[in-house]
């Protein structure tokens, strides 16, 4: 083998073996779940179930995690108090806004000291928490499977299973996005 | 109908050719656009991470998004080291298949920032169209099989992030790798047909070019034939002109009304054309020998003075004729010795300073020698030869190396020549290590500088001029000076009883004593006996060629017991490498036979002290010429008689070398009969060494050709009409009553 063919197999072996080390941390970050807190396990009870998301207002991941809660309110068989509270004085990025604005039957609400948050033991964006009609928290958890992508996961299931009357697959899962604090 | 057209193989191999160097445009043209694509992608990745995930929040801090991060630093490493190879490397195997690799990945980074969004994938249908480009399907192949082990490793590891959901399933993976397979058969089917139509197109190029090439070769070959035949045509005039003169004055010379006077000056205008058509011969013989590659120099230890000193004795003759000034000149020192063939170098310079004296009406022709780089790893020697002649326009100085080409032909006619002499000397020089130029001005005169390497000049002495050299300054006028009288002791080692008289008698009258060897065994008896006696012999001329001992063994035997006095090989071969094996068994010096008596008497005299100063031009000698001129006289037959028959000296001896004829007569043609040929070889190998010393260069011709014939193993019927041929030309040296003709030989087959 000639001196430059060895060269290039050299830098072949070397490129990718860097691009493996970025792509495997990238996915790493991705697939890497927020902190999750104490849900309050009992509300006051209501007519009908209710389902909190709550967001951090300019996490880039928000906008997944709303795409996936309206495809989940589509599916629903029973309807629900859906709302979703961003948490933060300044009510967040316009865009996400509009986008949950467009969502049918979702309600919209400003937590800016993060009251309501920290009240549902959010912890992390994207956060989800689902009380049955007596007040009893059935499940908490994030709705997307990783940091910002979309796609059918085993938390929007159980939350129509939930709704349908059916036992829930699970009802505790990761929630993947920005951390929410002393959010702005 | 359909005609199939085969291709040559030359054809063929022109069509790869063509169809490589198509298949390296396109994708070098390919790889570049893909490096600026590559780079643009990295920046629109950039772009997308920048827009889309800006920053990345712990409650109210903001910080860069891991995605910014990592579209700058994994956008990079993907995209510029293929980009760098399409660069670097256009064209090649590895930097296309490098590309089709990053392609793929900057489509998994993309679809990464993006979230996973489904028109992001379109990237990856978009590069196997892109990598399509290339014709290469395997380039198409190896960005499938990247997306392919992408989709298996992650569906393994992380679903998610490739089907968008946790748990995949076959049918995913299925579905996936389908539509990819699905553009692959498309890409790939375009792929071949594209290869094919470039087949089409390279063969269809090649044969053009073939049809072209054979084109340029008939037109070639047209004028290569038209300059040959130009060159024959010239030939036949060069060798028919001297030619003419030969044979008009040998019939002149058959009326036997001639007197003395009148068959001399036609003998010497004989021998004038004969040498100059030897001399074409010879041109002729040296350009078939140099394009056959066959042709060989000596590197031996060289005079350049001793050449300069031979070439202005033979050339300032003709000068003064012309009325011309000649002088020889050491621009710088010049070695005294330098490695290379003396043979070949004389003869360049001759036919360079001939022909400056050949295209000079009036004024001087100049040899000026120079010595450079003489303490440099290859020190060199030119000879300028300058001249006041027609000179050379630019056109004729670029036709003037090339072969069978004058100036022009009206040079040919007006000054005659072959047109090879300078083609001749610049492949000579070019063995010499050096080369042959010209500066010119028409009407002005012509410059042609020799160079020639000159070997190794360690320890070689420099000398500043010709007469510092110690070299013979006396530039004769065309007859040789020879001693006319010598002392000292010769041993002659010699089987052959005619050349032992012969060489005895010439080197008896210049006064030497000589002793007879008949081999050489006895010859290194004689040699040894003497110098233990205190009587020893001051040169030993030796014939290689001996039964019992032959002239290399004796001289090697000779050597080997310490005996240092100058030994000369006499031999019958002339070829090359003859010299340099003489040399080798230990001799001193070289003579070929026929032995020609001036040169014999200069050889022995130069290994001797003279017995007087007295030196002389020996215009006897020239007054009939030494070997090459003969005579045939009509009486009934025609009778051949020696060249010395006239030279009352030599006179006694011719007779009784003719007079032994009718016995050799007999001894060839019993050998010729007999079953073992070897003496007849020895036979004719004697009398081609003797007879031309006797005036009898026929028999030496007809001998040499006997013995040349047995030494190739020719048939036995062409040895058969060689000796045939010999005994007839004997016996034309024979009395009229002696020159009954052989029968016809027949040779007795020898299995």
């Amino acid at each position: 083998m000639s001196r430059r063919v060895q060269q290039i197999a050299l830098g072949v072996v070397v490129w990718i073996g860097l691009a493996g080390v970025g792509f495997a941390e990238l996915f790493s970050y991705a697939a890497r779940p927020g902190t999750t807190g104490v849900a309050s396990p009992t509300i006051a009870p209501m007519p009908m179930p209710r389902l909190r998301m709550i967001l951090h207002p300019r996490c880039a991941c928000s906008r997944a995690s709303l795409r996936e809660l309206e495809r989940l309110l589509a599916h629903l068989a029973a309807p629900i108090d859906a709302r979703v509270v961003f948490v933060g004085p300044d009510g967040g990025d316009h865009a996400l806004l509009d986008q949950a604005r467009a969502i049918a039957g979702l309600g919209i609400e400003q937590d800016p000291s993060g009251t309501t948050a920290r009240a549902l033991g959010a912890e992390t964006s994207g956060d989800v928490v689902f009380y049955d009609a007596s007040g009893a928290l059935r499940f908490h958890g994030g709705l997307t499977a990783v940091r910002g992508h979309e796609g059918p996961s085993s938390a929007r299931q159980a939350i129509v299973d939930l709704s349908a009357q059916r036992a829930p697959s699970t009802t505790v899962t990761a929630a993947f996005g920005c951390r929410l604090g002393g959010t702005p | 109908m359909k005609i199939a057209v085969v291709d040559s193989h030359t054809t063929k191999l022109r069509t790869e050719t063509l169809f490589a160097e198509h298949q390296v445009t396109v994708a070098s043209k390919l790889d570049r656009l893909f490096a600026t694509l590559l780079v643009a992608e990295w920046s629109a990745a950039i772009a997308v991470a920048a827009i889309m995930s800006p920053r990345a929040w712990d409650g109210a801090i903001g910080t860069t998004h891991p995605h910014v991060w990592g579209a700058v630093f994994l956008g990079a490493i993907v995209a510029l080291f293929p980009a760098y190879l399409g660069w670097r490397h256009p064209g090649a195997t590895f930097t296309r298949h490098a590309i089709a690799v990053a392609q793929m990945l900057m489509g998994a980074l993309l679809i990464h920032l993006t979230g996973g969004r489904l028109e992001t994938h379109f990237h990856v249908f978009g590069s196997l169209a892109f990598l399509a480009m290339y014709r290469d399907w395997r380039v198409v192949v190896t960005g499938s099989a990247v997306v392919a082990l992408d989709h298996v490793l992650r569906g393994a590891i992380w679903p998610a992030s490739i089907y968008g959901t946790i748990s995949s399933s076959n049918w995913r993976w299925i579905e996936h790798a389908w539509w990819v397979v699905f553009e692959d058969v498309f890409l790939i089917s375009s792929c071949v047909a594209a290869r094919r139509e470039m087949w089409r197109i390279a063969n269809r190029h090649a044969r053009l070019e073939a049809h072209a090439e054979t084109e340029r070769n008939y037109a070639s070959e047209r004028s290569a034939n038209q300059a040959k035949s130009e060159f024959l045509a010239n030939m036949s005039h060069e060798i028919r002109t001297p030619m003419t003169a030969i044979q008009g004055y040998a019939d002149l010379m058959l009326d036997r009304s001639l007197d003395a006077s009148d068959r001399l000056n036609y003998i010497q205008i004989i021998r004038r054309n004969s040498t100059h058509l030897l001399s074409i011969i010879n041109d002729i013989l040296d350009i078939s020998k140099i394009e056959a590659g066959k042709m060989t120099v000596e590197k031996i230890a060289t005079s350049p003075a001793q050449i300069l000193v031979e070439v202005a004795s033979l050339m300032r003759v003709r000068a003064t004729e012309k009325g011309l000034d000649f002088d020889i000149s050491f621009a710088t020192p010049v070695p005294a010795t330098i490695e290379t063939d003396p043979t070949r170098l004389r003869q360049i310079l001759m036919n360079l300073t001939g022909n400056a004296i050949k295209f000079t009406k009036s004024g001087r022709v100049h040899v000026i020698a120079r010595c450079h780089e003489t303490d440099g790893d290859r020190p060199y020697l030119s000879f300028e030869v300058a001249d006041t002649g027609i000179g050379l326009s630019r056109d004729q100085q670029s036709r003037l190396f090339e072969p069978f080409a004058q100036a022009d032909n009206s040079t040919t006619r007006r000054f005659g020549g072959t047109g090879l002499g300078l083609v001749i000397c610049r492949r000579l020089a070019g063995l010499l290590g050096g080369e042959i130029s010209v500066e010119s001005l028409p009407g002005r005169g012509s410059s042609f500088t020799l160079t020639v390497g000159a070997g190794s000049l360690r320890g070689v002495e420099m000398i500043a001029d010709l007469r510092e050299a110690g070299v013979s300054l006396v530039l004769s006028t065309g007859t040789a000076d020879v001693p006319v009288a010598l002392n000292g002791r010769i041993l002659l080692a010699e089987d052959g009883l005619d050349n032992q008289l012969l060489i005895a008698t010439h080197l008896r009258k210049v006064g030497l004593r000589v002793v007879i060897a008949e081999n050489g065994r006895i010859a290194v008896e004689e040699a040894l006996a003497a110098e233990q006696q205190g009587q020893p012999f001051d040169v030993i001329f030796m014939d290689m060629q001996m039964p019992e001992l032959d002239g290399y063994g004796a001289t090697a035997k000779l050597r080997s017991k310490g005996y240092t006095r100058p030994v000369v090989a006499l031999t019958a071969h002339a070829m090359t490498g003859d010299r340099e094996r003489c040399m080798q068994a230990g001799c001193d010096d070289y003579m070929t036979k026929p032995i020609d008596r001036g040169t014999l008497i200069h050889m022995a005299g130069s290994y001797l002290e003279k017995a007087t100063a007295q030196t002389a031009h020996v215009g006897a000698v020239a007054a009939m010429p030494s070997t090459t001129a003969y005579s045939l006289v009509a009486a009934g037959r025609s009778r051949l008689r020696s060249t010395f028959e006239a030279d009352e000296d030599l006179a006694p001896l011719v007779a009784k070398f003719v007079g032994s004829l009718p016995e050799k007569r007999v001894a060839i043609r019993d050998a010729a009969t007999g079953a073992d040929l070897e003496p007849l070889r020895r036979l004719a190998h004697q009398l081609k060494g003797a007879a031309g010393g006797y005036g009898f260069p026929t028999i030496t011709t007809a001998a040499a050709a006997v013995e040349a014939s047995l030494s190739e193993a020719s048939p036995l019927v062409d040895v058969g009409s060689k000796v045939h041929a010999l005994l007839e030309v004997i016996s034309s040296a024979l009395p009229p009553e002696d020159q009954d003709l052989p029968n016809p030989i027949r040779m007795r087959s020898v299995s």
